[in-house]
């Protein structure tokens, strides 16, 4: 599996952390990353509301009674494919969205991804949030969270 | 037979005094010092601090046994690791049951030093540690 | 009258207000019948004692471990970032924690020497000797604060009053670099202050600072400086010499 990119959204839909493990590719000006993370907050949001299996409204978060804000279910957008990549989203309880962005592949692949997801949510949790300079919601620069996602990428290709 | 107790900490300064009798032989623990030694007890302690500096680095127990006395009175100084002193001016040799007695009052020290609202070096004034201090001398002593 | 004159021999109420230091001995000299109930009552009340060997001993059960990300969220919020915003600098930060780690090292050497004490050996000891206390400090305190020994054990060669205990992976600052702009923070400087209450309580006085010295795959390797004041160099000089 060849992981081409990683983006880190937080719940507003800003873009806070982006790398490019792939060496060779082209790269975007700051502020497309910026808009393309925009549009995919939006896509995400939309694509939840139109799940024929969303949760209705104001059911409550995880029992609180509290309203859920518009994108913060399960479901939404998980994967996109084309014919010239594979996109794979993993949203956190806290609105929080991981996306990865492969080369197309099977089936598979598309487990692979989201363990990939995973550790690097876990890494996320160990390395930002327990990161005492890093204030939430902003972007991430933390030198040992990158080493951490150079490493779970590396070991993935 | 009389006793006085002093918990001196690490400036010097007292943290804790008991002054109290012996409840063996149908005593019931009142002390009978005469009114002149009771002026002078806490003197004849503070005295024996200057002995404990020396003796303290002689040895690394923390029972010193009776390091000085005073007119037949003998002192027994016991030193925590964090160099809380206890000193008990007594009567008559007795050092095992002065052992024990200094061990348990340490293990109390401990649980005082562990309240979040005590500093190292602060008077003791909980009510629960002199009333069990209290206990542990009708025990030993 | 006579109660001003000669306060110690006055006769006072007996209280049970526990000792009180303006009064001295009168203020919890006399055993009352009250004293008496409740000394029974404090007798009888179940207590956890501290040393092993005894009743109820707390010392006896598994080494008790906390979680170390709850650890290290606390020490984040609580200790650096409520510190950091009433900072003005780096070096003001440092003495901040290290002043909040004091009074821990004082608390914790009594503790572990109370909780080490075997029922064979009821009396644990004092330390006398420099190299006796670093090592206790290296295996044991360690042991007790971060479950495991500090890597390294070094005495200066330039000073003679100064050693170093180096740990490879700090647990506290496991997870975090200071960022560029603060290259030279390290917020061990809370263990510093842990090691100097304790060497501090034990009459080894001294400073002790920690210093960030990376080394290939342990980016917060961090070295405690601890500099002993010179009357301890020459009291164990005048003592141990020989």
């Amino acid at each position: 599996m060849t992981i081409y990119s990683l983006y880190i959204l937080n719940k507003a839909g800003g873009l806070i952390y982006q790398t490019d493990p792939c060496p060779g590719l082209n790269k975007l000006s700051a502020n497309e990353y910026l808009v393309l993370a925009g549009t995919l907050h939006g896509v995400h949001a939309i694509a939840s509301r139109i799940s024929p299996t969303a949760p209705t409204p104001n059911t409550g978060f995880f029992g609180t009674g509290k309203a859920v804000a518009g994108n913060c279910n399960t479901s939404g957008l998980k994967s996109l494919e084309t014919d010239a990549f594979a996109m794979y989203v993993f949203q956190t309880v806290t609105g929080l969205k991981f996306v990865l962005v492969t080369a197309p592949g099977t089936r598979a692949q598309a487990d692979a991804a989201e363990l990939v997801l995973c550790r690097i949510y876990e890494c996320y949790a160990d390395y930002v949030m327990k990161n005492p300079y890093y204030s939430l919601d902003m972007p991430i620069r933390c030198d040992m969270f990158d080493e951490k996602v150079v490493e779970v990428t590396q070991v993935v290709v | 037979m009389s006793y006085y107790l002093a918990m001196i900490g690490t400036q010097d300064n007292p943290i804790y005094e008991l002054e109290f009798g012996s409840f063996r032989q149908g005593n019931d623990g009142t002390s009978k010092f005469n009114p002149e030694m009771k002026e002078l007890n806490p003197f004849i302690l503070h005295a024996a601090l200057d002995i404990i500096e020396d003796v303290q680095w002689e040895t690394n127990t923390l029972y010193l046994k009776a390091i000085d006395n005073f007119y037949g009175h003998l002192i027994s100084a016991y030193v925590t690791p964090g160099n809380v002193k206890f000193l008990l001016l007594h009567e008559t040799k007795n050092e095992e049951a002065i052992r024990h007695f200094f061990t348990d009052i340490n293990d109390l020290y401990v649980k005082v030093l562990l309240s979040p609202f005590y500093n190292a070096n602060d008077p003791i004034i909980s009510p629960s540690f002199d009333v069990k201090v209290k206990t542990l001398a009708k025990k030993y002593l | 009258m006579s109660s001003l004159i000669n306060p110690s021999l006055s006769h006072t109420p007996p209280s049970t207000r526990g000792y009180n230091p303006a009064v001295g001995v009168l203020s919890n000299g006399l055993l009352t019948t009250t004293d008496v109930q409740h000394a029974f009552i404090a007798a009888t009340a179940p207590s956890i004692a501290l040393a092993p060997g005894k009743r109820n001993s707390m010392a006896l059960r598994k080494t008790p471990e906390i979680s170390l990300s709850a650890l290290i969220y606390i020490f984040n919020e609580l200790i650096i970032n409520y510190n950091f915003n009433q900072s003005s600098n780096i070096a003001v930060l440092e003495k901040k924690l290290n002043a909040l780690g004091y009074p821990i090292g004082i608390k914790a050497l009594e503790l572990h020497s109370t909780r080490s004490a075997s029922p064979a050996a009821p009396e644990t000891k004092r330390f006398t000797r420099v190299l006796d206390v670093l090592q206790y400090i290296h295996t044991h305190i360690w042991t007790m604060l971060f479950s495991k020994t500090a890597d390294n054990l070094e005495k200066s060669q330039d000073n003679a009053d100064e050693y170093m205990i180096i740990d490879n992976e700090p647990p506290l600052t496991k997870y975090a670099k200071p960022p560029k702009e603060f290259d030279q923070l390290n917020c061990n400087a809370f263990v510093a202050g842990i090691l100097e209450g304790l060497l501090d309580a034990a009459y080894f006085s001294c400073s002790v600072s920690a210093h960030t010295v990376p080394v290939d795959g342990f980016p917060m390797r961090t070295v405690y400086l601890i500099k002993f004041s010179r009357s301890v160099l020459e009291r164990e000089f005048v003592r141990f010499s020989r």
